[in-house]
């Protein structure tokens, strides 16, 4: 299901804060390497949360590293790609850098509309380019409307209209809005906010990108403890119990309250689900389960990536990967 | 419809409790999804109930939260919640206190200030139409911030409100809202203006030797000479509001260094969310700010191997028996699958709930238990009053 959206070169994965974002990203990450091509994880000017999940004992920095096999990644710091745009319009590596950190013209860059975005666009774009990558996953900001970083180089072109930045601009918003070079995947979680801002996002990207989302994959979604033709059976027991009082069922009481409070989240997690689904209309929705137990970060994206990897078989394999 | 509590310890009234009473302005930050808005919401509905005026600003368009305050949606105008018709108890223990609510808006926010603070009507059109400032007022990272600290410097200085409760935008360093407001007055700041603008009085060779005239050569050769004119243009328009706008945002400074301003950390157990609470818990102190308030949001309790060893007391058998006098069917295969997988279940449940423990009690290590405030993970994703005012009560410790 996956396969598809691993064949664009260019992925920016984007969603609400706390959604699971980065975890998402590195599972797919991991499952596009192990198909057999060579990826590249950014994050942008973040306190990196790849590394740690991928298991990499240093630091994401500016320059890209391997961390798994196949898998690569930067954490691509504003300052630096700003000197590197600099560059191209400056005499030397001294003027760019002198600009950079100059307090004045620093404070500039920093609180001007968008030149240290755009210097970030510039610097994936060099990475796609030169660096050898099959794909580029894209840990957006979760902060603000990916949107609105999304059409900073569309913005730009159209607010400088000339001169090499404006060219330089107007390049990068065409890439961005070409379906075969660029997809957009939406980590979301099956709650109130996370699933509104997931179709408000798709709507907007329609609108102002002319992007669609190729994806969304709903995270932790919460698993019935039983199935549907046992649920009568587990009313049963807990009027039973309750009756009975639980300290005359030791033991039981507590496993009929807990699976009835787990079929009660399964209902919400379903219903928001549906409303996602129906929201969204053509895009592929992908679940994610609920996952209670991983021994660490590396484990769980591991268990992810199983997921994913079975939900190529179908969402009935998927289901069967909850892991116990 | 809480799980179980231990509820020993939080029945004393907690910090909170006491910064509900005495507080002018309560700051709710922390990480996307956590929780913050409806935190903030609880927290000026437990105010009001305790009978003071307070005013929650949101930045969050949740139409869910206006719902269960019974609006149609909040505007960017402060709203009276009707608590009486909402709450038949609330009409009883609110008293004289209010309870108002309103959501932020950046961009008429922006347009608003730009309105009130320019010297005159031509002011105005210069600012509102220059291209620079379309795109800044929308896109300019930390807009977000400076909106909400000037709402709040109105809302706080107006005289009305006993309480202001603010809720702040995800970022991803939540403390960026303690710095915006010198953010935007340092960019407006004359120093870096004076670079744009010609100085009439330097003079020939002054002028070819300002620093200024080579940062715009530079810039224009960068930029492109359009929006390098545009920006001195911006620059020049601006210059009648920076002096009321500067003022502001060092008033907003102060008000946040007063002493009965508070700052409340929102976080959820998972250690990664703790951690980064802890984060932001170091960056406060750095600032000189007094100790931030913790809750910690969604902790999973009342599941535990322990509980379910109870079970063990009685043998296989017994425990068999049991379970069958209690099924529907009389299928011993089926009763036994059922209770394999509530049994599976659980132990997800007594997982989860172990993790949290960790989470909290790590937390509690290194703020003190004191400073800590638990909200319990609800069984139910519920959107109402009660819902608010039940969050209000574990928040000031008189859940049981």
């Amino acid at each position: 299901m996956l396969q598809q959206l691993y064949d664009h070169r260019l992925v920016f994965v984007t969603g609400k804060g706390g959604v699971g974002k980065s975890s998402c990203t590195a599972a797919m990450a991991l499952q596009a390497a192990r198909s057999g091509k060579k990826v590249l994880i950014c994050e942008i000017d973040a306190i990196s949360a790849i590394g740690p999940l991928l298991g990499a004992d240093k630091p994401v920095v500016h320059e890209p590293a391997e961390l798994a096999p196949g898998v690569h990644a930067c954490n691509i710091d504003g300052d630096l790609a700003l000197a590197a745009t600099l560059l191209r319009f400056v005499p030397s590596r001294r003027v760019a850098r002198a600009l950079v950190v100059n307090k004045v013209t620093r404070l500039f860059f920093h609180t001007a509309p968008s030149a240290i975005e755009i210097s970030i666009f510039y610097r994936m774009k060099h990475l796609l380019d030169h660096g050898g990558y099959d794909l580029v996953l894209v840990d957006l900001p979760a902060t603000g409307h990916a949107i609105s970083f999304l059409a900073v180089p569309q913005s730009m072109h159209k607010l400088l209209r000339v001169g090499s930045l404006a060219e330089m601009s107007g390049e990068l918003a065409q890439a961005i809005r070409d379906p075969q070079h660029t997809a957009l995947a939406v980590v979301a979680l099956p709650e109130e906010m996370p699933v509104n801002e997931t179709i408000e996002l798709q709507e907007l990207a329609r609108k102002k990108l002319g992007l669609s989302a190729e994806v969304v994959l709903v995270n932790m979604v919460r698993q019935a403890p039983i199935s549907a033709d046992r649920r009568e059976a587990l009313a049963w027991m807990a009027a039973r119990v309750k009756e009975a009082g639980s300290e005359a069922a030791p033991g039981l009481a507590e496993l009929v309250e807990g699976g009835e409070i787990g079929l009660g989240w399964n209902d919400q997690d379903r219903s928001y689900v549906q409303k996602l689904s129906r929201g969204l209309e053509s895009v592929a929705l992908l679940e994610l389960p609920y996952i209670f137990e991983a021994e660490n970060d590396r484990a769980l994206i591991e268990q992810l990536c199983a997921i994913l990897e079975a939900h190529e078989g179908g969402v009935e394999a998927a289901q069967e990967v909850v892991p116990s | 419809m809480s799980l179980p509590q231990e509820s020993a310890e939080e029945t004393e009234r907690s910090v909170l409790a006491g910064l509900l009473e005495t507080s002018r302005l309560i700051v709710c930050c922390g990480s996307g999804g956590v929780g913050k808005t409806t935190m903030a919401a609880a927290l000026a509905l437990r105010a009001a109930r305790e009978g003071r005026r307070a005013v929650v600003i949101t930045i969050d368009p949740a139409k869910r939260l206006a719902n269960s305050l019974g609006l149609a949606a909040l505007d960017d105008k402060p709203q009276r919640i009707d608590l009486r018709s909402l709450d038949a108890t609330l009409a009883e223990s609110s008293g004289q206190g209010e309870l108002w609510a309103m959501m932020l808006d950046v961009k008429t926010g922006f347009d608003d200030l730009v309105r009130r603070m320019a010297p005159d009507e031509g002011a105005v059109k210069r600012i509102l139409n220059n291209r620079v400032y379309r795109l800044l007022s929308t896109a300019l990272h930390g807009m977000h911030e400076y909106v909400a600290t000037q709402k709040l410097f109105e809302l706080y200085t107006g005289g009305y409100f006993d309480l202001v409760v603010l809720d702040t935008p995800p970022t991803k360093n939540a403390l960026d809202f303690l710095e915006s407001p010198g953010l935007l007055s340092r960019f407006l700041d004359r120093r870096v203006i004076k670079w744009f603008l010609p100085d009439e009085r330097a003079g020939f060779f002054g002028r070819l030797f300002q620093p200024g005239a080579v940062v715009i050569k530079l810039l224009s050769r960068i930029l492109g000479e359009q929006f390098t004119h545009d920006l001195v243009e911006f620059f020049d328009a601006i210059q009648a509001i920076i002096e009321p706008f500067q003022q502001r945002g060092e008033m907003v400074e102060f008000i946040l260094r007063d002493p009965l301003t508070a700052f409340l950390i929102v976080t959820n157990p998972d250690p990664r969310r703790a951690n980064e609470a802890l984060f932001f818990h170091e960056k406060l102190k750095a600032l000189e700010q007094r100790s931030p308030t913790f809750v910690v949001n969604r902790v999973c309790t009342g599941f535990s191997q322990a509980q379910l060893d109870r079970a063990r007391q009685l043998s296989p058998a017994e425990f068999e028996a049991l379970a069958r006098a209690m099924a529907p069917v009389t299928d011993a295969q089926g009763t036994q699958q059922l209770l394999d997988l509530l049994q599976r279940h659980y132990q997800g449940l007594a997982t989860l709930a172990a993790r949290d423990d960790r989470g909290v009690r790590q937390l509690s290590e290194q703020v003190g238990k004191r400073l800590l405030h638990r909200v319990p993970l609800f069984r139910q994703d519920v959107h109402d009053i009660q819902h608010l005012l039940r969050i209000g009560e574990h928040l000031a410790g008189q859940a049981v």
